[in-house]
């Protein structure tokens, strides 16, 4: 009997210490998961999955560029409408991104969230053991890094910021927005920088990764010439009109990307990396924004809370039929409902399961770059090797209307006109509409909006006034 | 038990000695007055001698009276002794439970101890009290039945889970869910649904089972189960085999259901087709600007556009189906269960099994269970007990997701948004008895298409084995060693499919998801025990442990979409889409002790220690130490206390702390998650944010009490107790420019305290017309006390509750609706929500309104009154449940109450003729406007519905059969009983609602409570 008593103090004394020590078997801690390029290669792809959804715990965010953020500027200025009231986008279309909105929440997440992730990616790279034998690739991979964490901030400023254009004192405190270039304990609290820094931070980063970032074309990935793009339209937003020209004729004289023909137009919605694209972000049957997808909303079978408003329906009916973007709209229902004119620009890649899910929304393309040198170029800008306005904007148009005949000159509402057509479902119009100040008509309203309307701007969001008090 | 045995075995040859004596023979029969069972081993006593006998196994009894005897007395365990003078030579007795109060003995942490000296909070509840409730987990059943326990269903589909809390709201993001403990093992609980679908595990249990089940309810009690146990402890001791003859025991139980209110009624078709052209005639006012101020002319011009264009050709004002009856229809409950006991004085065995089976009022929602126990123990050697237990189950469960993760959303295929998007002026069936398949508002042509097709269902399908294994070893007499030893397996499978032509399932051409949810659960624990009684007075008693719980959780997802075809289920129909895996595993040590000591059952008092070291908190913070002391004192064993009507009184006082663990297995570490996909590629990224510094939820708790029997029939207790939980694991809102919206700190503090009190009467007429009477009332106050920084915190869905220091837990946060303008006809908030309802503080925008606290979800007092009335074998119970002070968030009727807006999409019935027009100013709601940006719709007090009621709870009505009609068959009882359940509400502060809701107030948008009528009969051979 004294045995067991012996036995049990022995099982007491005894202490299974290696036991306590459990790590799960599906992730690693930061500086365990990045310890090769190749890694680093794996994490760069993580920072721009989160462009196309976020998994915070309880939901996934999808409000980004393949979801409400895709839409969200042709929402604003009036060129869609909902036909379904789902309460997806139909926010958007109504203006509605207050503090409380799940929009001005999301957006600010889903960016943010990029930002984090590059911030956290950085503090490790150091570490990595083989960046001699991959040196190149490392410093591509590095300037990518930097060229995301630029565009996700200069997408907060333009989102939740007023245009650059409107405003009288960029260096007014709190003007601009939370610059985030570390990794952040979670008790950390933040206050907006001025607009100017703001600004200045985005420059910052686009030089930098210029400096390290590849010119290879790799699709779903920024690449020199992307950045040269972004910051090239960067520059257009602050009226940095030669800096902007500059920047576009490099991407259009020396890049590899070329103008679509006209023949190749409609079938670049159906593919990936077509000629004229840029930068798109890559979305795939496993992951996509889902229901809260371009394509779902701009479809009658989907949500249908995208389709083209009466404004731009009597725009778009100015369209010569030799225009091969006449083909961005067609007439369709759902079953007899929903009856109006859809965009066809998110039918889906072909090939992939869920077509309506499966849509890159292209960030920055070509023809875009070819409107900046031509509105650049109006607008008193002057660069080397600089060709005139309307020889760029002739060499968009020849390449989408039939026959075309080069006109003489051109204006800048005839490129406001040109970027509404050919930009159309991608997120550039109230940009546009409020750097050009031009006021608008929209479907929702009854009187004209104003570019000053304080609606076009996203608010910061209310949780973030309640955690960042000094915000 | 024993000793009462040895007892009766000298009484039993003391008892043959006097037959030597002149005497007469009295004999009989001893039953019990509550199953009608004979009762074995009764000892039979002649007053004032030590002449008697024990009863044999059919209850026979047969005992040589001397002359002078006039009065014998039956003494059994558990029964109440009853002296009963001699009227002849056949004496049939019948024997009834002690009454409750008195000395029984319950089962509390590691052990048993009698009641009188148990210094700690805790309450027993029966089999009977369990399985009155005909719900099938157990956690259900307690509702109104324990002081201080609350219970909720957050939906009423079968299978679903419960919520249940002791004693207050344990923590705000932690968790708040009591610990089970079967037979000694910890066992796992919760829900292994699947994307907002709750499967109960605790749903494996067969309530049939269970003998009792003990509610740990202070530090006292509890603290010996250290850092699981701050939200309290439910002990479950199933059913055991008892010596004697071999007990055979069938029940089979019947029920029909239907919603138990009124809720979810939507407009007629006549008044919602009124109501939507009104709110498209606003809608082309408002877009031209003259929605507030339109002349006439204007009103006719813009009804007769509406008109025109947004009303679909042949779309008629007329009455159709009633589409909640259609989509809410009736449920059946099945519900059959077989027993064998017995065995010998050494060896005694109980096995069970058990099937119920629950289709849902809505069809395809159903829950199946198979269960069975097998119970041996054995007295191996004098020195050595051996026990063996097998518990299986299997369930099966059918349903579809149910918003029960209180996150936003409403399907467009559950039942709910069926109702209110089908069209109210279609029939739901053609005049050819063919569904009518256009009678839908949106995307589903007919809801009942949806539901009685099997394209789109969640099947899950759970496997459980609880073994356990235990030995206790009697090492001197006061000394022995208990060893508990068992395997907890649970293996959660789940199936979710969506046709390719299905509502969800189309846009991805159908899909298949396979979930498995495997838990295993390893617990091994060693006690020893000591107990000693000194000079007669000094009882002494302590018990030292190890214990070590090792805990593996793997989880396997697959999934495929694009199907080949709607003919099969399985995903090798589709394209494989994603596969994942991952395993969480945490193991725990713990060593334990406590010392119990009492002077002359008259001064009580106890300590308990217990360490806890866990692998789900870093290095540093791993080890936890928790202790409890308590004292009881029975003043009515003093000498001095001498007031007959009081049978026994105890003043009891605990303090003590308790922890609590993070949830998740890793929360201390940063970490990149592995599962990324970008594009063809794949992805790593950061998903965790490191806190090395994260430890324990640490809660002190103090427990108060008095319990008094009077007149040998009352018992009553009233207990006082403050919990106060420090350092909680708080899900701290972060910065988003952090990369994270939440992140899991030891930060803030909050207090529970309240009453408990139970009074409960017994046999209160004292003739052959029982009246038992049962009243349980608790009251709460839980408070935030510190946040981190002081600084509010907003949590839940859509940030709808604020958690500010000083101020309520589950304080609903939103903007103030001050109620319809009767000249506008427009709804109006308050600007700012702290100053008064001026014009200048009121806006028709929604977006302009200031939230703010407006009301809190927990009642003030909550309980449960019981009356038992027995008759010559009937025996009516009636459980009324009552709460006072909370409110709930309607989810639900937010959908359903949106002035307009949404369009397509009925109104609840309540709007019908109640919204505003110019002959009718003084409406509940506003005139409609659809689309408005205003958003007249959106959350605000007019969700907020009060939940205050009393409720008739069950209903139940026994008999037991007389024995002449069966006793020949060799049957023993046949016991018949009608049972109803949430039977009607006796006062409902708000109408045509389900008002039981989770403790934190959010009605989802799911399937209601059902009132269930059921019948079963209960045999014992």
């Amino acid at each position: 009997m004294r045995k067991l008593l012996y036995i049990f103090i022995g099982l007491i004394l005894f202490s299974c210490s290696d036991e306590l020590e459990q790590v799960p078997t599906d992730k690693l801690p930061s500086d365990e998961a990045i310890t090769t390029v190749a890694d680093l290669q794996l994490a760069v792809n993580g920072v721009y999955a989160s462009m196309v959804s976020v998994w915070n715990g309880d939901q996934t965010i999808v409000d980004g560029y393949c979801g409400d953020f895709g839409l969200y500027a042709d929402a604003k200025g009036g060129d869609i409408n909902y036909q379904g009231a789902y309460n997806h986008l139909a926010p958007v279309i109504n203006l509605q991104t207050d503090k409380n909105s799940d929009e001005a929440d999301g957006f600010y997440y889903i960016n943010y969230v990029g930002i984090a992730r590059v911030n956290d990616i950085l503090t490790v790279v150091e570490n990595i053991s083989d960046i001699e034998d991959n040196k190149a690739e490392y410093d591509d991979l590095v300037g990518q890094l930097h060229a995301i964490r630029g565009f996700l901030h200069f997408d907060v400023l333009r989102t939740f910021c007023a245009m650059p254009n409107l405003v009288a004192d960029q260096t007014a405190a709190k003007s601009g927005i939370v610059i985030s270039n570390e990794k952040y304990l979670v008790n950390t609290r933040f206050t907006r920088s001025t607009m100017k820094e703001s600004y200045d931070f985005v420059k910052a980063e686009f030089e930098f990764a210029l400096t390290t970032i590849g010119e290879e074309v790799v699709i779903g990935e920024m690449n020199y010439w992307t950045v040269k793009a972004l910051r090239s339209r960067m520059h257009l937003y602050l009226g940095e009109n030669s800096a902007a020209l500059a920047d576009a004729v490099d991407v259009i004289e020396n890049s590899p990307y070329d103008l679509l023909m006209r023949d190749e137009w409609v079938d670049s919605w159906t593919i990936e990396g077509a000629t004229e694209t840029l930068f798109e972000i890559r979305t795939s049957d496993t992951e996509n924004a889902q229901r809260n997808s371009i394509g779902y909303y701009t479809a009658p079978g989907g949500y249908a809370e995208a389709a083209a408003s009466d404004e731009f329906l009597s725009f778009f009916n100015t369209l010569s039929a030799d225009d091969i973007r006449i083909n961005t709209l067609k007439e369709e229902d759902d079953d007899g409902d929903y009856q109006a004119f859809y965009p066809q620009k998110y039918r889906g890649r072909s090939g992939v399961t869920s077509p309506l899910y499966v849509n890159n929304p292209k960030i920055i393309r070509l023809s875009e770059v070819y409107y900046i040198a031509s509105e650049a170029v109006l607008q008193g800008g002057t660069a080397t090797n600089a060709k005139s306005a309307v020889e760029y904007y002739n060499a968009v148009r020849s390449n989408r209307i039939d026959s075309y005949t080069d006109v003489a000159s051109v204006t800048l509402d005839n490129i406001l006109d040109e970027r509404r057509i050919e930009l159309f479902c991608e997120n550039a119009r109230v940009f546009d509409l409020i750097r050009l100040k031009t006021e608008f008509d929209h479907p929702r309203f009854a009187d004209p909006i104003q570019v000053t309307d304080s609606r076009l701007i996203t608010s910061f969001p209310q949780r973030e006034l309640d955690v960042n008090s000094d915000l | 038990m024993k000793k009462s045995l040895f007892s009766m075995l000298i009484l039993c040859v003391i008892g043959l000695q006097s037959v030597l004596a002149q005497s007469r023979e009295v004999s009989g029969v001893v039953t019990s007055a509550d199953d009608g069972l004979s009762i074995p081993g009764v000892s039979v006593i002649v007053k004032g001698t030590t002449i008697g006998t024990t009863t044999d196994f059919d209850g026979n009894y047969s005992l040589n009276v001397p002359e002078d005897g006039k009065i014998l007395i039956f003494s059994f365990v558990g029964m109440t002794t009853q002296e009963l003078e001699i009227t002849g030579s056949r004496m049939n007795v019948f024997m009834g439970s002690e009454s409750i109060g008195m000395d029984e003995v319950m089962v509390v942490a590691y052990g048993v101890a009698k009641k009188s000296s148990f210094t700690g909070a805790a309450q027993t509840v029966s089999s009977d009290q369990i399985t009155s409730a005909k719900v099938e987990s157990l956690d259900k059943a307690l509702a109104g039945k324990v002081s201080g326990v609350r219970v909720a269903s957050a939906t009423g589909a079968p299978g679903s889970s419960g919520d249940i809390q002791i004693r207050g709201i344990g923590s705000i993001t932690g968790s708040t869910s009591p610990l089970y403990v079967i037979d000694g093992v910890a066992i796992t609980s919760g829900s292994f649904g699947h994307s907002g679908s709750s499967s109960n595990i605790l749903s494996t249990i067969n309530p049939e089972d269970i003998a009792s089940m003990t509610i740990l309810k202070d530090a006292a009690a509890a603290s010996l189960y250290g850092s699981r146990a701050a939200n309290g402890v439910i002990i479950i001791t199933t059913k055991k085999g008892k010596s004697g003859k071999t007990k055979f025991n069938f029940k089979a139980n019947y029920g029909i259901s239907e919603m138990a209110t009124n809720s979810y009624e939507h407009m007629s078709g006549e008044a919602y087709y009124d109501y939507l052209m009104k709110s498209y005639e606003n809608w082309y006012l408002n877009s031209t600007g003259n929605l507030l101020n339109a002349t006439d002319a204007q009103h006719s011009a813009a009804a007769a556009q509406a008109q025109q264009d947004m009303i679909d050709e042949g779309w008629e004002r007329k009455n159709g189906a009633n589409w909640t009856d259609e989509v809410y229809g009736h449920g059946k409950d099945q519900d059959y269960q077989l027993s064998v006991s017995g065995g010998s004085d050494k060896n005694q065995y109980y096995i069970s099994a058990g099937y119920k089976n629950v289709e849902g009022l809505v069809s395809n929602r159903s829950f199946e269970r198979y269960s069975s126990v097998i119970n041996i123990n054995s007295k191996a050697k004098d020195w050595f007990d051996l026990s063996a237990k097998a518990q299986l189950s299997y369930t099966e469960q059918v349903g579809d997701r149910d918003q029960s993760d209180q996150e936003q959303g409403i399907g467009t295929t559950s039942p709910l948004s069926m109702v209110f998007s089908a069209d109210p002026t279609q029939p739901a069936y053609n005049e050819d008895g063919s569904l009518n398949l256009s009678a839908g508002l949106g995307k589903v042509n007919n809801p009942l298409q949806v539901l009685n097709s099997a394209d789109q269902f969640i099947n899950t399908k759970t496997y459980r084995a609880l073994n356990t294994l235990s030995g206790k070893v009697q090492i001197l007499p006061e000394l022995s060693f208990t060893s508990i030893n068992s395997v907890d397996y649970v293996n959660v499978e789940m199936l979710e499919y969506w046709g390719p032509s299905s509502i969800n399932g189309e846009s991805v051409n159908g899909m298949g998801t396979r979930d498995q949810n495997r838990v295993i659960t390893m617990i091994s624990s060693n006690v020893l025990n000591y107990s000693k009684t000194f000079n007669e007075v000094h009882n002494f008693s302590a018990l030292a442990g190890l214990e070590i719980e090792d805990y593996e959780y793997l989880f396997v997802r697959a999934t495929a979409k694009d199907y080949s075809t709607d003919k099969l289920i399985e995903l090798s129909s589709g394209k494989a889409d994603e596969a994942t895996s991952s395993i969480y595993s945490t193991f725990m040590q713990s060593v334990f002790g406590s010392v119990n000591y009492n002077f002359a059952n008259k001064y009580y008092f106890a300590a308990s220690v217990r360490q806890d070291e866990s692998s789900k908190l870093g290095k540093d913070n791993r080890k936890g130490t928790f202790w409890s002391a308590s004292a009881s004192w029975r003043f009515t064993e003093e000498d001095f206390v001498n007031a007959s009507f009081l049978t026994d009184g105890k003043l009891r006082f605990s303090y003590g702390t308790n922890g609590t663990l993070p949830s998740g297995s890793y929360s201390h570490l940063g970490l990149y998650n592995f599962s990324g996909v970008y594009g063809p590629n794949s992805a790593i990224y950061l998903d965790q944010a490191a806190n090395l510094d994260l430890g324990w939820e640490m809660s002190s708790n103090l427990n108060v009490g008095v319990d008094l029997t009077l007149f040998n029939k009352v018992s009553l207790s009233a207990e006082y107790f403050y919990k106060y939980t420090k350092d909680l694991l708080l899900k701290v809102p972060t910065s988003y420019v952090t990369g994270f919206d939440d992140a899991l700190q030891n930060s803030g503090e909050i207090s529970n305290q309240g009453l408990d009190i139970e009074i409960h009467a017994n046999d209160i007429l004292n003739s052959e017309f029982k009246w038992n009477a049962d009243l349980v009332l608790s009251t709460l106050s839980a408070k935030v006390e510190k946040l981190p920084g002081g600084s509010d915190i907003l949590l839940g869905d859509g940030n709808l509750y604020q958690y500010s220091e000083g101020q309520d837990l589950y304080t609903f946060y939103l903007p103030t609706w001050n109620g319809v303008n009767n000249e506008t006809g427009f709804s109006e908030f308050l600007i700012d929500p702290t100053k008064a309802a001026t014009a200048a503080n009121l806006t028709m925008n929604y977006g302009d309104a200031g939230r703010g606290p407006v009301a809190k979800a927990f009642p003030d007092f909550s309980g449960g009154f019981t009356n038992t009335f027995s008759y010559k074998g009937f025996t009516l119970t009636a459980l009324t449940t009552f709460q006072y002070g909370g409110n709930l968030f309607d989810y639900a009727g937010y959908f359903f109450h949106h002035d307009g807006v949404r369009g397509s999409f009925n109104l609840a019935k309540d709007v019908e003729g109640n919204y505003w027009t110019p002959e009718n100013t003084n409406a509940d709601n506003p005139q409609p406007v659809y689309g408005w940006a205003n958003r007249p719709d959106r959350w605000s007090t007019k969700h907020i519905k009060s939940t205050d009621y009393i409720r008739l709870k069950e209903i139940g009505l026994s008999y037991n059969l007389p024995k002449h009609l069966y006793e020949k068959f060799g049957v023993n009882n046949v016991k018949v009983n009608l049972n109803v359940s949430n039977v009607a509400y006796l006062y409902a502060a708000t109408k045509d609602m389900e008002l039981e809701v989770n403790l934190n107030g959010y009605r989802t948008v799911d399937t209601p409570l059902a009132r269930t009528y059921s019948m079963g009969v209960s045999v014992d051979f």
